[in-house]
């Protein structure tokens, strides 16, 4: 199973949930497509190497290597995308099994959103088939719990849904990646340990298979 | 299964960013280049070699501080 954590607007989270993300699913895999090497920072930090990191040079090197995991329910990986569209991550895209893109409700972030729903069509003109992509709050307020503009937003889009999952960051979150850890590692009674959790329920829910 | 890698071939050739291939940076080895890892010590003594303390009187915002010059420092870009 391929999991893409995406978006075509940096710095949206990206990195972070894909990392957090990993270690709750036990998913030991990640390819890096981000040419700020976002994960290799935090994998340099981390202790245990328990990790892969897999970083193809060439669109033809990442369709190699994902060829592997498609298709098979055994095996799992997540793709940690640069926040720009280019062709690896329209790749990454159109193989994965799960798209996951986080976001602020910030009209930066929503234009960016609209953008990336944009580069979704594109795909699912190219791979023949719909393309989705699964949308939740990210950087949020801790206290704030709707989040009635994303979710409206969302609606006007054909190629996302909203996906209730918030997550709110605070300087566990940041304190966890100068460890190379995830938050619910370090700080697991944190709030965004327990909203990360919530998003891995999310997705094993959605894929039935993790 | 085959029908997807065929498509994936075709996915790309319309995005902003098209890769050149011959440009690309090459693989990075992790656990190779130990940028940051393990440095905590080292940022101390960069810290209190280097930095003012009464500009980064918060301890989180200088070691992002300092993780970015020692990165520099290792040449890691």
């Amino acid at each position: 199973m391929i999991i893409t954590v995406t978006g075509v607007k940096g710095g949206i989270g990206k990195t972070t949930v894909a990392f957090n993300i990993a270690c709750i699913l036990k998913i030991y895999k990640i390819v890096e497509l981000d040419c700020h090497d976002s994960i290799s920072v935090i994998l340099d930090m981390r202790e245990s190497e328990d990790f892969t990191l897999y970083a193809p040079k060439t669109k033809a090197a990442l369709i190699e290597l994902i060829a592997d995991f498609m298709g098979d329910e055994n095996e799992h990986i997540i793709i940690d995308c640069g926040g720009y569209d280019s062709d690896v991550t329209q790749t990454a895209i159109g193989a994965a099994d799960l798209v996951l893109t986080p976001t602020t409700e910030t009209l930066k972030d929503l234009n960016g959103l609209r953008l990336f729903n944009d580069v979704l069509n594109v795909v699912s003109d190219d791979m023949g088939h719909d393309v989705k992509a699964f949308v939740f709050p990210y950087k949020n307020h801790h206290a704030k719990r709707r989040f009635d503009t994303l979710e409206a937003y969302t609606k006007q889009l054909n190629r996302v849904e909203y996906c209730h999952a918030p997550i709110a960051t605070n300087e566990k979150v940041n304190e966890s990646d100068l460890d190379g850890k995830a938050v619910s590692e370090m700080h697991p009674t944190s709030k965004p340990a327990k909203q990360f959790e919530e998003l891995a329920k999310y997705i094993r829910a959605t894929t039935g298979i993790l | 299964m085959n029908k997807k890698l065929d498509a994936l071939n075709n996915v790309g050739k319309k995005a902003r960013l098209q890769t050149n291939e011959d440009e690309r940076k090459p693989e990075k080895q992790y656990k190779t280049e130990k940028v940051v890892r393990g440095l905590n010590t080292e940022l101390e003594k960069f810290y209190d070699e280097q930095i003012s303390k009464d500009l980064y009187p918060n301890y989180t915002t200088f070691i992002r501080s300092a993780i970015y010059e020692l990165a520099k420092k290792n040449g890691y870009k």
